[in-house]
């Protein structure tokens, strides 16, 4: 196993940091996880899930301290290297609402690899690939606003999957689901996992879905409270 | 751009139907009055112009040299078949004709008014500016003894005479002496050129001359182009040739003509930028709505992995797909208009009397220049592009992956 | 009231769509009160110009002249209608004119012309013949064969203030007059056709040399008020018998009228191109602004609004948006057109325009009439309430448990 996929080294960051009323969210994170870890973030509301997964996925920008992911350093990047390193190398899952509404199911999921410049027919035949592994091949031609929570979701992570990133983020992707669903979403993000080798980091609060992690990473008022591997 | 970014502007235009069509129908509206009415406009300046070209100064005109400020007949081009074999030689030149002019009075055995006498050679002159075709009444013709007259309709109308009536012509001749001749009226020329309605009696040029005891010479050549455009290409090499003599333009022997031109052209100007600004401002609003609507949608794009260039470029191709659309629709309306009204013509003669104080045609036929078409579309993909530029601001300064996480 | 209360509150939380709204209509009434107060102003300047200089506000003829103005068809009988006219109420001024073309002759050149006969003193009441003098005297009664003529005519005989020209003409009883003048005074109105034609004597002596005593071809009247120019002129015609025709000048000059008639049509046409647009803008932004509170529509409707009382509260949003930007727009507009009616507006740069069309003006004054300007803003008003109504009525439709989803 290669330790240095995905490192975060004294990662800081404040909001607002010339103000009064400046917030420290995330403070000196040291993180190291492997390839082909499923590891999830944990801990109460604004204790930094969110900004760490944002900073490390280079939709946020760091106060100081470096990301490094496979050898790249997210931090440093321009907003357009950004782009393409989302592009190519990361997949993003939201807490909802995140599908495009006017694209179907399908076109949602092939929406990455197009950006990517893939063909036609190979768009296709991964997106039915992994429509198939999620259970929504049926649903594929449907547009988001026809589907159920619980569907819109596993379309999303079709969609994050689909470009063969090497890392998914997904930020509470259970949070707006029922305890079914979201046990469903999250044996099939576990298949993904073992299936196609893809690093996964998601954030939870809910100790169901938490406890189906490999690596627990919880977090408390911006820092790393615990931070354990589990059988 | 990639497809799929070309289907998402689509289909986001699709989503707000309404809302699309009302700017689409908004800006076929506003073109489709500019166009029309840019086209009528200028039909009717052309056609004043035309006129007067055709009935009186053609492109250019030819005069003895100090006539213009002094006209009489002792400033006459002396040598008007030189100057002829000088004009035959242009091949820019479509036709030529000479006139001889002198004032005079026109009387009938009640009543009498000043008018301008002129001689003409009326088969030259149909080939030249189609002069029969601004026949009012009567016959385009001095009858077999030539001893027929043409009136203007103004003063036909002033005087109270009628085809048939008996007129008599009364003018100095060479020797400064008034003598007199008695025509019959054989027709009566409705030119809307008000200069010449007013005053002209069109009599024979071989009547004239005897008349007015002129062996040889006239009082003007007039010529006409086959493109008017080379007005002043053509005059400049004129006047060189023939450095003795007066050779003017239409636009400076009619100036007003051209200052109306102008005029109208400015007005046209203005009335269209005005429409453009506020048919922007009606794009801008849409345009600004949309791209705010849909904050989170642009920032989870972003967020897997598309770039700023990528969403600009589909805002882009959203408004310039409304911005076309109206385009195509006013083009298609206006052009259809104007083709209506260039062939039928706009009859306004429930208006001819005020029409003929402008010395307007009672029915104006439009004109189709390309040109409306290009501009028109200058200005929709000007208004559309100025437009946007605001809205693409406030997405970027809106940070869209923050309203990921909003809801 | 309750929903006036909202209304205003709305206003003032979608502060945006507000502000684009007032300033668009404010500016749309500006425009029409100005452009109204405007072709107004300067059509009535044009006529009272063209009315006032010459032609006047009515003439009694013969009843038969203006269709054949021979000598046959004179006022033969000056004494009675002058004692009819001077007995009719509402009468500021009259005088008879006698107007006769003739062939002016100086030293080198013969110019037909227009040589009348007036009353010096009468005419300066009601013609401006006086007020254009430029070099030399007016005319006073008993000048006998001194002439006051006009500057292009003076320039086309060449003859200045104290020379002499003579004239040939008929007389009333056909036969053969003609006379010495000496030129008293020279005028310039800026009609150009009349300063290039007309002429005047004392019509004592012109009544002798032309065999003219007590008769006339006209008489001019001036109304106490022009405005009641019509009913004045009905009242002539009552009392003068069949044998006479009293017309006021929107006959005697139906083509001016007419013209002044087309001239507007066209303003208000190129107005309503820009208002269309105008229109769309304000129903885009009122569709984007009541889409946008689909939610709070939903939410009102849900917690029991009725339809009906929903409608109220937009219409009254929109009626106070409007009621705001007509009454800016008035003020603005009725300020531009007060202002300009004290300070006329110079048209320097279209004299030759203006000059051809024998409108002796270059500077145009508004028109200032408040009931016209309040008549612009009820239209605008309405108008603007109008192009919001769509929206509303389609927002007014959907269901609440749709709008509360309403994305």
């Amino acid at each position: 196993m290669d330790s240095s996929f995905l490192e975060t080294r004294q990662l800081c960051k404040i909001f607002a940091p010339h103000q009064a009323a400046a917030v420290q969210a995330l403070a000196d994170i040291d993180l190291a996880i492997h390839r082909g870890e499923f590891a999830v973030l944990s801990g109460p509301s604004g204790s930094g899930k969110t900004t760490l997964l944002n900073i490390i996925g280079g939709l946020d920008g760091a106060s100081s301290g470096t990301v490094i992911l496979d050898g790249i350093t997210v931090t440093e990047l321009a907003e357009k290297e950004l782009s393409r390193l989302r592009r190519d190398h990361i997949g993003f899952v939201f807490q909802a609402y995140n599908l495009i509404p006017v694209l179907t199911a399908r076109e949602n999921i092939e929406y990455v690899m197009r950006l990517q410049g893939r063909s036609h027919e190979e768009c296709r035949r991964r997106g039915e690939e992994v429509a198939a592994k999620l259970d929504i091949g049926a649903l594929l031609d449907k547009l988001p606003n026809q589907l159920s929570g619980g569907q819109q979701q596993r379309v999303a992570v079709a969609r994050a999957v689909a470009g063969k990133p090497k890392l998914i983020l997904a930020d509470e992707p259970t949070a707006n689901l029922d305890s079914k669903s979201a046990a469903n979403l999250m044996d099939m993000m576990q298949q993904l996992n073992e299936d196609e080798g893809i690093t996964i980091v998601f954030s939870s609060h809910d100790p169901q879905v938490i406890s189906k992690a490999k690596h627990s990473i919880v977090l408390r008022d911006g820092k790393v409270a615990a931070n354990e591997h589990l059988a | 751009m990639s497809r799929v970014l070309l289907r998402i502007a689509l289909a986001s235009l699709g989503r707000r139907r309404s809302r699309s069509l009302l700017v689409v129908i908004m800006i076929v509206m506003s073109l489709w009055g500019l166009l029309a009415m840019e086209g009528l406009y200028d039909g009717m300046t052309e056609q004043v112009i035309d006129n007067a070209i055709r009935s009186d100064s053609g492109d250019i005109s030819i005069f003895a040299d100090g006539y213009r400020s002094d006209p009489g007949l002792h400033r006459l081009i002396a040598n008007p078949a030189e100057i002829a074999a000088v004009l035959d030689a242009d091949r820019r030149i479509k036709s030529h004709v000479q006139r001889l002019r002198q004032d005079g009075l026109i009387a009938t055995a009640h009543y009498a008014r000043n008018g301008a006498i002129l001689g003409v050679d009326l088969a030259a002159e149909e080939r030249h500016g189609q002069l029969a075709a601004y026949l009012h009444k009567g016959v385009y013709d001095f009858g077999e003894k030539r001893r027929g007259a043409l009136v203007g309709s103004r003063l036909a109308a002033k005087m109270k005479v009628k085809v048939g009536d008996k007129i008599v012509l009364s003018a100095q001749n060479r020797d400064n002496e008034v003598t007199a001749l008695a025509l019959r009226i054989t027709g009566i020329l409705k030119t809307n050129n008000m200069a010449l309605d007013d005053s002209a009696v069109f009599i024979d040029l071989a009547k004239a001359r005897e008349m007015l005891m002129v062996a040889e010479g006239v009082s003007r050549i007039s010529i006409l182009l086959h493109d008017r455009r080379q007005v002043d290409a053509v005059r400049q090499v004129l006047q060189a040739e023939l450095p003795e003599r007066e050779v003017r333009g239409w636009d400076q022997l009619y100036p007003a003509l051209m200052q109306g031109r102008e005029m109208m052209a400015v007005f046209n100007l203005i009335t269209s930028l005005l429409v453009f600004c506020v048919a922007a401002l009606g794009i801008f609003g849409v345009v600004l709505v949309s791209v705010l609507e849909r904050l989170r949608e642009f920032g989870i794009m972003l967020a897997i992995g598309t770039t700023f260039a990528e969403i600009r470029a589909m805002v882009f191709v959203e408004s310039f797909v409304l911005g076309l659309s109206g385009y195509l629709g006013g083009a298609l309306l206006g052009g259809l208009t104007l083709l209506y009204f260039s062939r039928y013509g706009l009859d306004l003669s429930m208006f001819s009397a005020g029409l003929d104080a402008f010395g307007m045609d009672a029915v104006t036929y439009a004109l189709i220049r390309p040109g409306y078409f290009l501009t028109a579309l200058a200005a929709v993909s000007g208004a559309t592009l100025i437009s946007v530029l605001l809205p693409l601001r406030v997405l970027r300064k809106a940070r869209p992956i923050e309203a990921i996480n909003r809801i | 009231m309750m929903f006036v209360h909202f209304a205003v509150r709305n206003i003032r939380a979608y502060r945006n769509r507000s502000l684009v709204t007032i300033l668009l209509l404010a500016l749309t009434t500006t425009m029409l009160v100005f452009a109204t107060a405007f072709m107004d102003g300067s059509h009535a300047k044009m006529l009272s110009n063209a009315v006032e200089i010459y032609p006047g506000y009515i003439q009694i003829t013969h009843r038969d002249f203006r269709d054949k103005p021979s000598l046959d068809n004179l006022i033969f009988d000056t004494g009675s209608v002058r004692r009819v006219v001077a007995t009719t109420p509402g009468i500021a001024a009259f005088a008879p004119r006698f107007e006769s073309f003739v062939l002016f002759a100086g030293d080198a050149k013969a110019v037909g012309g227009m040589l009348t006969g007036i009353e010096p003193a009468a005419e300066k009441k009601l013609s401006r013949l006086a007020a254009s003098l430029t070099r030399g005297a007016y005319l006073e009664e008993g000048d006998g064969n001194r002439l006051y003529l006009g500057y292009e005519l003076a320039r086309r005989l060449k003859v200045e203030v104290g020379e002499r020209l003579s004239f040939v003409g008929t007389g009333v009883d056909s036969s053969f007059a003609a006379d010495t003048l000496v030129v008293k005074g020279i005028f310039n109105t800026g009609l150009f056709d009349f300063d290039a034609t007309a002429a005047f004597v004392d019509k004592g002596y012109f009544d002798r040399i032309m065999m003219a005593e007590n008769h006339a071809t006209h008489f001019i009247v001036l109304p106490a008020d022009p405005r009641e120019a019509d009913p004045v002129a009905a009242d002539l015609n009552s009392r003068l018998g069949p044998d006479y025709l009293a017309e006021s000048w929107r006959t005697t000059m139906e083509g001016l009228v007419q013209a002044m008639l087309v001239d507007s049509i066209f303003g208000y046409l190129t107005l309503a191109v820009i208002f269309i647009v105008i229109f769309f803008v304000v129903l885009i932004y009122t569709w984007l602004t009541v889409f946008a509170r689909m939610r709070e529509i939903g939410v009102l409707r849900a917690v029991g609004t009725r339809p009906g009382q929903i409608l109220r509260m937009l219409v009254a949003e929109s009626m106070l948006l409007a009621l705001g930007s007509v009454v800016l727009g008035g003020i603005i507009g009725g300020v531009l057109a007060w202002y300009f009616h004290h300070h006329p507006i110079c048209f320097s740069f279209s004299e030759e325009q203006f000059k051809q069309y024998g409108l002796a003006a270059s500077s145009m004054p508004t028109a200032f009439a408040p009931l016209v300007i309040l008549r612009d803003m009820a239209v605008m008003f309405v108008l603007a309430v109008g192009s919001t109504l769509y929206p509303i009525v389609k927002a007014n439709r959907v269901r609440p448990i749709e709008a509360i989803h309403h994305v």
